[in-house]
């Protein structure tokens, strides 16, 4: 056997490195495998190699994925305070027992003070040395992929500012995290940091042929967005660092954010394909409202924002959107590629304490679909869920709602106090509807629900599917006559397409990512007994023609 | 093909040859399978085994090799997907995190040695854990305790290390 080039190749290579390493075998191994260590490795530790050697002073350069983080350098015993000040947070109400609370509020406050200081020396260093590099000859530019930066706000934010253009105009980094901490104790709102748009007015920076494409992905989380940005999109012009962002997450914007700022981010991004909002809190009942003809986002996510009202007037590319958290009433405009819709509504029962005297049944209705041009809304509908956590949660039919081509509908969560009516009106409204899931809650809420328990309304006698294949019915209840009554209504009078009516006991949906889901049975000893499958059959097929070929299939 | 199992012998670069199943090491290292690929033709109408050179790994390192690849590649002996562990949560105790974690804690020459032949033999299963390994063996210790334990020297002028500890001071 003949050894091959490439292993003579691979010996003449050991060699060397042997001479240029001596016993030093770590250094010996080859660069990409030395890169690959270090990719394991956190920014402080990678970056701490440097110093080992001019050898590892070669790779400093050519980390991908930079991590600033102050949490990082804030001593142990800064979280010691912060334990014992949370420990203390509402159980001193002495006065000395205060003002032990206010030693350790400065303390902490110190502390954070004190790292950003010296986090900000260090940013200056490390981008100092960097334009050494620009102006020296044969010194290898900085090369990074993903940058993540977290800080307190503070009054000094060059340096921060510095890195963050840097990072974007010479670094090509392409994915960045900006994550503004909350300063213990929290001073209200004088203070904060925003993204630094304003160091991108020289569009050339970023267009170099030398750098990426720019910045990709941008996660902001307890930013501000200041008027620059406001006014950049109110005008229409498109602001140079974003002109190549295609996923925006926003993260608890502070809440004195107006609701205007949304649109204009929208419109001040133009290759945008991706927007989270999450957990962004309004100061005074905002509503939301997106206009944007020209937008290119294919993926809206609203999770946990409190708007009084959001109102999706035009987004022409929408494909997939998601309305997660307290209910909102939401209005729809022209969206005319949506094809996956998610409304899912959580919130937490009212106390009986403070429901009204007069009418303690009375609970939240909402309307979930106001549409403002109905012919445009929904035509590309596919998929559906509609989820609902928390018994006060109900909603309101809207005559003459058009569900277009919805195929998959997903109701999770339901109340046991189930208003078929409702149901009913979301099936006609779907004509071509062919899977339906329905999920009811444990009997968690069965107190509850007894008492917000509603009237029925019958469901109209002309109510006709055309396309239903499958019905899934989680926590259905043989024993509750409306959930009978529905599978009669559907068998008889509602489809004649209808293949199978899966009822399960028990059993959970499984959710995959937002906008699909799997029905997941639980074990078939959990399900019904040969009793309950007789009785359940008898009592539906009861007063009926059998000549229907709907198979019901128990667990 | 034949049902009974294919082996190959494996040859290191001091002369001892290692027995294992053909469709194992075809599994993990590339670098084999694209040896056996190469003789299949010529062996196609005998009956003998193949024996393959390493040149570039001793007995010691290619043995412990083969005991990673038959816990990992082996499907009789792996629990689920070979692939599966890598996305489990540290939390999640993997039947063979355990044997892994085992598998690295050695001194530093046998680590080296075993991150050289995962990457001679293209097993990136193996290449991953060890690099990680090694990295672990960096973090936490300081820039002398890193010179100390790899037998690495220090070759910076004062001012030099001066500029390096500045321009990287975040690290320290």
């Amino acid at each position: 056997m003949a050894v091959s080039a490439y292993d003579q190749w691979l010996a003449r290579r050991e060699e060397q490195r042997r001479r240029i390493c001596g016993d030093d075998r770590l250094s010996a191994l080859p660069d990409d495998v030395i890169r690959l260590i270090l990719r394991c490795l956190d920014t402080r530790s990678a970056l701490a190699t440097a110093a080992v050697s001019k050898h590892w002073a070669r790779f400093r350069r050519e980390h991908p994925v930079l991590e600033f983080k102050v949490t990082d350098i804030l001593p142990e015993r800064y979280h010691r305070y912060l334990r014992r000040r949370r420990r203390r947070q509402n159980t001193t109400t002495a006065a000395a027992g205060k003002n032990h609370n206010k030693k350790l509020d400065d303390l902490i406050s110190r502390y954070e003070r004190r790292s950003m200081r010296s986090m900000a020396i260090s940013m200056n260093s490390f981008l100092d040395a960097d334009e050494v590099v620009d102006h020296g000859q044969g010194r290898r530019r900085r090369r990074a992929h993903a940058m993540t930066l977290e800080l307190f706000p503070g009054h000094n934010t060059a340096p921060f500012n510095r890195l963050v253009t840097k990072a974007i105009g010479d670094w090509g980094v392409e994915d960045l995290e900006i994550v503004v901490l909350h300063p213990t104790p929290c001073h209200g709102h004088d203070v904060s940091y925003s993204f630094p748009h304003h160091c991108f007015d020289d569009d050339d920076d970023l267009k170099s042929p030398t750098t990426g494409g720019g910045l990709k992905k941008l996660k902001l989380t307890n930013c501000t967005a200041h008027d620059p940005l406001a006014a950049a999109g109110g005008g229409g012009s498109s602001l140079p660092a974003f002109s190549s962002l295609t996923m925006l997450v926003l993260q608890d914007m502070p809440k004195w954010t107006r609701g205007r700022v949304y649109q204009c981010i929208v419109r001040a991004c133009p290759s945008l394909q991706v927007l989270h909002l999450k957990s962004c809190v309004f100061w005074d009942l905002e509503s939301m409202s997106i206009d944007a003809p020209a937008s290119q986002i294919t993926e809206l996510v609203v999770d946990g924002c409190t708007f009084v009202s959001m109102t999706l007037r035009s987004l022409p590319r929408l494909e997939r959107l998601a309305l997660v958290g307290a209910p909102v009433a939401f209005a729809f405009g022209s969206l005319p590629r949506l094809n996956r819709l998610n409304l899912s509504f959580v919130q937490d029962p009212i106390p009986a304490s403070s429901r009204h005297p007069m009418f303690p049944d009375m609970r939240d209705e909402y309307s979930v679909f106001s549409v403002i041009d109905p012919s445009d809304s929904f035509r590309d509908l596919e998929c559906l869920v509609v989820r609902f956590t928390g018994p006060e949660n109900w909603v309101v039919p809207i005559e003459g709602l058009s569900l277009g081509n919805v195929r998959r509908l997903l109701l999770a969560d339901m109340p046991r106090s189930w208003d078929i009516s409702w149901t009913c009106r979301l099936l006609e409204a779907a004509p071509y509807l062919e899977t339906l899931h329905v999920h009811f809650v444990d009997d968690l809420h069965v107190g509850m629900a007894a008492v917000v328990d509603p009237a029925i309304t019958r469901p109209p006698s002309d109510f006709k599917n055309r396309a239903l294949k499958e019905v899934v019915i989680i926590g259905f209840k043989g024993t509750d006559g409306k959930h009978v009554r529905f599978v009669r209504l559907l068998i008889r009078n509602g489809c004649s397409t209808l293949e199978n009516v899966t009822l399960l006991k028990h059993g959970r949906v499984r959710e995959m990512g937002l906008w699909d889901w799997q029905v997941v049975a639980t074990p078939e000893e959990c399900q019904w007994s040969d009793e309950e499958r007789d009785a359940l059959l008898k009592e539906i097929h009861k007063g009926g023609n059998t000549s229907s070929t709907t198979r019901i299939i128990l667990g | 093909m034949a049902s009974e199992k294919k082996v190959v012998f494996l040859r290191s670069s001091d002369g001892e040859a290692f027995e294992v199943s053909e469709e194992v090491i075809s599994a993990a290292s590339v670098t084999i399978k694209g040896m056996i690929d190469e003789e299949s033709p010529s062996r196609a109408d005998t009956a003998a085994t193949t024996t393959l050179a390493i040149p570039n790994v001793t007995a010691a390192t290619l043995s412990r090799v083969l005991h990673y690849v038959n816990k990992h590649f082996d499907a009789a002996a792996v629990v689920g997907r070979p692939d599966d562990y890598i996305f489990c949560a540290p939390g999640d105790e993997h039947p063979l995190a355990r044997f892994d974690d085992d598998f690295v804690d050695v001194d530093n020459d046998t680590l080296i040695d075993l991150v050289h032949a995962a990457e001679y033999l293209h097993i990136k299963k193996l290449f991953d854990l060890t690099c990680k390994a090694v990295a672990d063996k960096l973090k936490g210790r300081t820039i002398d305790q890193i010179r100390e334990t790899f037998g690495i020297v220090n070759d910076y002028t004062v001012e030099e290390e001066v500029e390096v500890y500045r321009e990287n001071s975040w690290a320290f």
